[in-house]
């Protein structure tokens, strides 16, 4: 209501300047959709007819040339298990870090405070060889389980710096009547504090979510079988530079099969990801 | 007292102590020792000193490969806020209506959710060779050339600095926009009144304010660039020859591609110091940037 | 009671171990088997002769019986054999597995020595390139040549009679066609317009190239198995690469960049008139124009790489595919009877391998047999065998393919120079390889 009575009282030049650069956002905007349409149609035709042949690997093998392609089902079961599993743990392990870095009194706080900051600035792509090493020797190559690991501990210390800031931007008062009320400090966090902060959980599970779903690097270098596929190696064995298997029709339908829950989950979240939070949207 | 809030706080830490040792930390600490290993496809280690590192500097590709680090590290920042800077102006300041605002913000943030193996596609197929490809039919039909441009190859840089400045646009535009809104509408409506142009409004109202977020930008950025190799990975592979290698992505050929794990290590190694010295400055603006925000 | 339970426990644990093997009539061995890319009539061959060994085996009275895990993957060769190595170090590596860089794997330890294998079934020459230091680590499951394939079509669009374009192979045979007669031939038919382009390649990095680098007279491994880098030889092939693509333009500039799917259609359907690749290449040509073996023989035929003025006699290099086993396998005794079993008496499994991809076998017996003998295309071919070249294991090798292709590519896109390209190279391979790895000259 308040909004609208604001767009009336602007004047009409304001307003046409609104008009024209709508119009140029249109104009710069279009390409990007021209092209991912464009794309994304493929999927549905198959020599120029519409068809949902291309659809087919959902649930039977597909045979290309001289490779018969596995049906997508265990790559996106393990892309979904994946997922749920480091997003959750990175939730969870964040919250528990960031609860304490901000709340709790110890030793070696100080330092913890600053080797998080060095920490979430610093790029965990640089380290993958080392981490090759250390995954070799506590017997997790080759692992889902590995991966996960690796995946959580790359994003921790970016979303436990995001949590903490959260912790720290709620007044201590509240904490404290409810310590007052006879809470002692873990139903406290349960019960109070983790309400408080559910904006920063939304944030980091949203980037934990995207990233988790679409990261390739890690199951490129860290996985050797072909016994744990996800949907980014699924999709990159077909698409390699010099051996682009399958064609365009049949990609783009995974691609959109791929695409559709993080979609979805773009759509949904949206709104608060542009609002905040932002900041722990980058490394991998 | 002070033991059992000890044992408290430690127990909250401990999953995250894990982890950021055993994959953080101790990763952190084997580079720097396999630099200087001859480490290979064997994975045996052997001492060798700074051998890897004198290779570094006696390879004639690493001008080349140095080049094109600040081309496109360069030109995809500067891209990236000049781009960001125009968008977030446009769909905040020219355009109030929030619902189209955050529509267009929706469209430029999709090339940054795609995933890479798709994305990468994507430009593959856009650029493809053919005479059949997305833009060779548009170019050839708008000059009436005859013969279809193998885009990737004549253009590598060209194109991984394209596909990447599209994937970084979303960002910067979403926190120069959040950082537009909370300049104070009096500021605005005090320069309406002196009769100052838009263009004057920009330049000595908004870009002031955002001075600080532009330079937190521009070293995240880098620092992303600097260490991202994926999108180049998938796109062209670092070719033809070394067209489009960058740093970070010679150190994973190196490594990865070619078996030689220590040298890998040693170019890491090298990168993760320019990283560092970023990393302070990060530091520096950011703790400027909240003693502003603070102060405000 | 702690005491108490614990022995409870042990005792569970043991009842049911011994139920488990009561309940087995026969003594299930896994194993776990690994191979890269298409030709899976290769681990195929293994897994059917363990059928039959299990037969045997069951005949001789043992209580065994072999089955696979299987892991068939498609990545390039080079990620693949770090893969193994990493998977060896992490102690899950498979116990049978494709190989193709025998020297680095031989280097981990990771390979079981199978000398005590049968080696006078194979063809001369056939473990070469799997024997490291004296001692053999994997057996070759075919043999197949990289060779030329031309396109008769093209010849007889050019002018040339159907019997002057089939007789060309037994002309290279005879050293009446050299190398620069051919390069001539597809400068003529391009001109001509009989064909767009004259002569394609791999795109990727790869041993092809060696073959006319050795063509041209360069030679890049010494008596010893020893990588040498012939300057002269290989500013000859550099040379020769770069007026291909820009002076005699036989070669489009970005072969490299255009991908197999292309370059396949180009080498089968005649649009360009020749390419140079290993013969089993073939399936994927014929599969690129939807051809069947007979169609494709009809309008495709191959060549050996002819004498040059650099290189007196005709030659092909026969480089096996072949599989070897793990050292730490648990069972080495069974993974080498298989080999055996392959090699002494189910080698039909290894012809319908070799047929199947247009090759001659590894073993002698298999040759005689009518999968091989009455192929269509590798029927023609047979006499290749008596020019074959086999290449040892040579440390290095793949260090030096990749240079050469880095350079290959710049040079057809006009980027650098010969000179350059060759100055390079050699930086390249002094500061990446060791000095007892390389020598130059």
């Amino acid at each position: 209501m308040l909004k609208r009575k604001h767009d009336e009282a602007r004047p009409s030049y304001e307003m046409r300047k609104e008009h024209i650069a709508i119009g140029v956002m249109i104009l710069l905007c279009l390409p990007i959709l021209i092209i991912y349409v464009s794309f994304f149609i493929q999927a549905f035709s198959v020599d120029g007819h519409f068809s949902l042949e291309n659809f087919r690997f959902l649930y039977d093998t597909i045979v290309m040339g001289q490779y018969t392609v596995p049906a997508m089902g265990p790559a996106f079961g393990n892309t979904v298990l994946f997922t749920v599993i480091v997003t959750l743990c990175e939730v969870v392990v964040s919250l528990m870090a960031g609860y304490a870095l901000s709340r709790m009194r110890f030793t070696g706080r100080n330092f913890l405070q600053k080797m998080l900051l060095i920490l979430r600035l610093f790029p965990g792509v640089l380290l993958l060889i080392g981490i090759l090493y250390v995954l070799m020797y506590v017997k997790l190559l080759n692992t889902l389980a590995g991966v996960v690991l690796v995946a959580i501990a790359l994003r921790l210390p970016g979303s436990t710096f995001i949590i903490r800031n959260f912790f720290n931007d709620i007044p201590r008062d509240i904490e404290n009547s409810a310590l007052v009320d006879g809470c002692n400090k873990l139903t406290a966090f349960f019960q109070v504090i983790i309400h408080l902060v559910k904006p920063g959980i939304a944030s980091i599970s949203m980037f934990a979510f995207m990233s988790a779903w679409s990261n390739y690097l890690l199951f490129n270098t860290l996985i050797f079988t072909s016994k744990v596929p996800v949907m980014a190696t699924y999709l990159r064995s077909l698409s390699m530079n010099d051996q682009m298997i399958a064609d365009y029709g049949v990609f783009s339908a995974m691609a959109l099969i791929y695409m559709l829950p993080v979609l979805v989950f773009f759509v949904i979240s949206q709104k608060s990801l542009m609002k905040g939070g932002f900041s722990g949207g980058k490394g991998i | 007292m002070k033991r059992k809030n000890n044992l408290q706080a430690y127990a909250f830490l401990t999953p995250f102590l894990v982890l950021v040792t055993l994959l953080y930390i101790l990763p952190a600490i084997l580079t720097v020792v396999m630099a200087f290993t001859g480490l290979d496809k064997t994975f045996e280690w052997s001492f060798v000193g700074i051998k890897n590192f004198r290779r570094v500097f006696r390879d004639p590709n690493t001008p080349t490969i140095i080049v094109n680090t600040l081309i496109y590290v360069g030109v995809c920042i500067t891209g990236t806020l000049i781009i960001d800077l125009f968008f977030a102006i446009m769909t905040t300041y020219f355009i109030k209506s929030e619902r189209s605002s955050s529509l267009f913000k929706g469209i430029l943030m999709i090339p940054m959710i795609t995933p890479a193996v798709v994305y990468s596609v994507l430009w593959v197929w856009l650029l493809s060779s053919t005479a059949d490809g997305f833009l060779n039919k548009l170019f050839m039909g708008l000059t009436g050339a005859d013969t279809p441009v193998n885009w990737i190859a004549k253009y590598p840089m060209q194109v991984v600095i394209c596909a990447k400045l599209l994937t970084s646009i979303a960002y910067g535009t979403i926190i120069f926009s959040s950082a537009i809104k909370s300049i104070p509408e009096n500021q605005f409506k005090a320069a309406r009144v002196d009769g100052a142009r838009e263009w004057e409004i920009v330049k000595s109202i908004i870009l002031p304010n955002l001075r600080f977020h532009v330079m937190f930008i521009a070293l995240w950025e880098t620092l992303g660039l600097l260490t991202d190799y994926v999108t180049i990975l998938l796109i062209t592979d670092g070719g033809p020859g070394k067209a489009s290698e960058t740093w970070a992505l010679s150190a994973y050929h190196k490594a990865f591609i070619d078996g030689k794990y220590g040298y890998g290590a040693a170019i890491s190694l090298i990168l993760i110091l320019v990283v560092l010295v970023l990393m302070i400055a990060i530091s520096i603006v950011n703790a400027r940037m909240e003693r502003r925000n603070a102060d405000a | 009671m702690k005491k108490g339970s614990k022995l409870v426990s042990l005792l569970l644990v043991l009842a049911l171990t011994l139920g488990i093997c009561a309940s087995a009539s026969a003594e299930t061995i896994t194993l776990k088997i690994a191979h890269n890319y298409d030709f899976v009539t290769i681990p195929n061959a293994v897994i059917e002769a363990a059928e039959r060994l299990n037969e045997r085996y069951a005949a001789e009275g043992k209580d065994i019986k072999i089955e696979f895990e299987t892991d068939y993957q498609r990545i390039s060769w080079t990620e693949y054999t770090q893969n193994l190595i990493f998977a060896y170090k992490n102690g899950d590596c498979p116990d049978i597995f494709s190989v193709s860089d025998v020297p680095t794997m031989a280097a981990v330890g990771m390979l079981l020595d199978i000398s005590e294998l049968n080696t006078d079934a194979f063809v001369d020459g056939a473990f070469n390139a799997y024997t490291v230091d004296g001692v053999t680590y994997a057996m070759p499951f075919d043999l197949p040549v990289r060779v030329i394939y031309y396109n008769k079509q093209v010849l007889v669009n050019y002018g040339w009679t159907l019997e002057e374009a089939e007789a060309l192979p037994a002309k290279v045979a005879a050293g009446e066609f050299t190398w620069e007669d051919f390069v001539q031939l597809c400068a003529d038919v391009k001109n001509a317009g009989a064909c767009t382009w004259g002569l394609a390649h791999r795109p990727g990095a790869g041993n092809d190239f060696l073959d006319v680098l050795q063509t041209l007279g360069g030679r890049y491994y010494d008596e010893n198995g020893k990588l040498v880098f012939d300057e002269a030889g290989v500013l000859r092939f550099f040379q020769f690469i770069y007026d291909a693509a820009n002076t005699l333009e036989i070669t489009p500039h970005d072969l490299s960049q255009q991908g197999w799917p292309a370059i396949n259609t180009m080498a089968g359907d005649g649009s360009c008139f020749a390419y140079y690749g290993p013969i089993y290449s073939s399936t994927y040509v014929a599969a690129a124009v939807e051809k069947d073996p007979e169609t494709f023989a009809k309008d495709v035929a191959f060549m050996m790489f002819p004498a040059s003025q650099y290189n007196d006699k005709p030659f092909v290099v026969a480089a096996p595919q072949g599989m070897a086993i793990n050292a730490n396998t648990k069972y080495p005794e069974i993974c080498k009877d298989l080999l055996a079993e392959l090699a002494n008496n189910s080698y039909d499994l290894l012809a319908n391998h070799a047929s199947t991809i247009f090759t001659l076998s590894s073993v002698k017996a298999a040759n005689e047999l009518e999968a091989i003998t009455t192929n269509p295309i590798v029927a023609n071919t047979t006499y290749m065998a008596d020019y074959a070249v086999t290449v040892p294991s040579i440390d290095g090798l793949s260090t030096y393919t990749s240079e050469l292709h880095n350079n290959i590519v710049q040079l057809e896109l006009g980027q650098i120079t010969p000179e350059e390209a060759t100055a390079n190279m050699k930086v390249q391979l002094e500061l990446n390889l060791d000095e007892d790895e390389i020598s130059f000259e």
